[in-house]
């Protein structure tokens, strides 16, 4: 079995099959944040062919201090926001977030019933899912949320948990009556 | 102390309560209930970073693309499908065959509802004659997918699918049509318990796992069904408690 090292030096050196081989492993995952954070799909159609570029034209910075999926993953999400700011989405991005404008409210969601995180993430205002994807979902810290967003580590905060509140709510048939990480469930007597 | 706002009780799911809302955390079980279905959410929203995805775009466009950025040598394809035998970066199986699992437990779930659907009534009976077709064409070996990208395409819409179709059993209440007996139910959840707990053990131990995830999840939501089907075969004088 091939090494990633092994085969990301034949793809620096331009050998499809190497190439090829890096992406059918990997587009799977990385497709599939650029999917999430773009929230449609022609549109993550479109950034991520950008985003392989972007990952094969970097390839020869990477010196395998993290693993190569790690890697790529940094260079989805950030190519993906930039992808995002440029067709001015994300503009409205670091609005709401200046304007602290998501509310809890929920009458409007009362008839929604979101069968998965990313059908639900989709009622929440773009800050504020934007915030909640990158902490949640893909592990971000709120002092890279901020960074990669142009924003203070509180507003990513504040953001984050009214994002949550929202989507405990829309997705309570999920997370009601289930069992936590406790293990003391047991059966009642008749 | 008023019950906690909804945001810092948001905030609670994977941050430290003050020494005052700790004391109230103690004593007040409806916002011991949210900071838990919190967590609950934390859980769903970090497996769904395992989510997998149809590629969005053909190798031959996105080849051509790096042709044009000098990235590819101009040689002719000699690539061969599917790539994913490469290991490390972080990924423990080809995506195929982690996709591949998932289908695993999912047929597995769709048997073990089938076994819990009615079976008598001519309208049950018709209804499991369509499921059995559309099974059989399911588990039809002769069918062919044209790419990976198609297979995974499948595999992703058949998991939704599976989602609803798991969902409308549990507000459907099919198995209560056979069984009024909550001593089934007990079993069954008790059985559950047992199974939830072996599941958690497999995710604390590779937690990156996204397969121990699903058969944890999956075996949640099992849970979650049986315990409501329970709920409304007790008599009226009984309530549940203790889960």
């Amino acid at each position: 079995m091939e090494s990633d090292q092994l085969l990301i030096r034949r793809a620096i050196d331009g050998d499809e099959r190497a190439l090829r081989q890096l992406w059918s492993q990997y587009a799977p995952r990385i497709d599939a944040v650029v999917k999430r954070l773009a929230g449609d799909p022609d549109l993550a159609a479109d950034i991520a062919q950008d985003v392989w570029i972007q990952i094969f034209r970097a390839l020869k910075t990477y010196r395998g201090d993290a693993q190569f999926g790690t890697w790529a993953h940094r260079i989805a999400v950030n190519r993906t926001l930039n992808a995002l700011r440029k067709v001015r989405r994300l503009a409205k991005v670091e609005m709401d977030i200046e304007e602290d404008s998501v509310s809890v409210e929920m009458d409007s969601d009362r008839s929604f019933v979101a069968a998965s995180i990313e059908e639900a993430a989709r009622k929440l205002p773009d800050g504020a899912r934007t915030v909640f994807l990158l902490h949640d979902v893909e592990g971000y810290t709120h002092e890279d949320i901020a960074r990669e967003l142009g924003i203070t580590p509180g507003a990513s905060k504040s953001q984050l948990f009214k994002a949550r509140a929202k989507l405990r709510r829309l997705l309570a048939h999920l997370v009601d009556h289930l069992p936590a990480t406790s293990r003391a469930h047991v059966a009642p007597a008749s | 102390m008023s019950h906690l706002h909804p945001e810092r009780l948001a905030a609670l799911a994977d941050g430290e309560p003050t020494a005052a809302e700790a004391t109230h955390l103690s004593s007040c079980s409806a916002c011991a209930h949210e900071i838990a279905a919190h967590r609950r959410l934390l859980m769903l929203a970090w497996q769904e970073r395992e989510a997998l995805s149809a590629p969005l775009a053909s190798w031959d466009t996105l080849a051509e693309s790096l042709r044009d950025e000098g990235l590819l040598r101009a040689t002719p394809s000699t690539a061969g499908r599917g790539g994913g035998t490469v290991g490390g970066g972080g990924v423990r199986s080809p995506w195929w065959v982690q996709a591949a699992a998932a289908v695993v437990i999912l047929a597995g779930g769709m048997h073990i509802g089938r076994m819990t659907v009615a079976t008598s009534g001519e309208t049950t009976a018709a209804v499991q004659q369509t499921a059995n077709s559309r099974l059989a064409s399911n588990t039809d070996t002769s069918v062919a997918f044209s790419s990976p990208a198609e297979a995974i395409s499948v595999l992703a819409r058949a998991e939704r699918d599976y989602r609803l179709a798991m969902m409308y059993l549990a507000g459907q209440d099919t198995v209560a049509r056979t069984a009024d007996d909550p001593a089934i139910y007990r079993a069954r959840l008790a059985a559950l318990d047992e199974m939830a707990g072996v599941a958690l053990d497999a995710v604390q131990q590779a937690p990156q796992d996204p397969l121990m995830n699903r058969y944890y999840l999956t075996t949640l939501g099992a849970r979650d069904a049986t315990l409501r089907q329970l709920g409304e075969k007790l008599p009226e004088s009984v309530q549940l408690g203790g889960f």
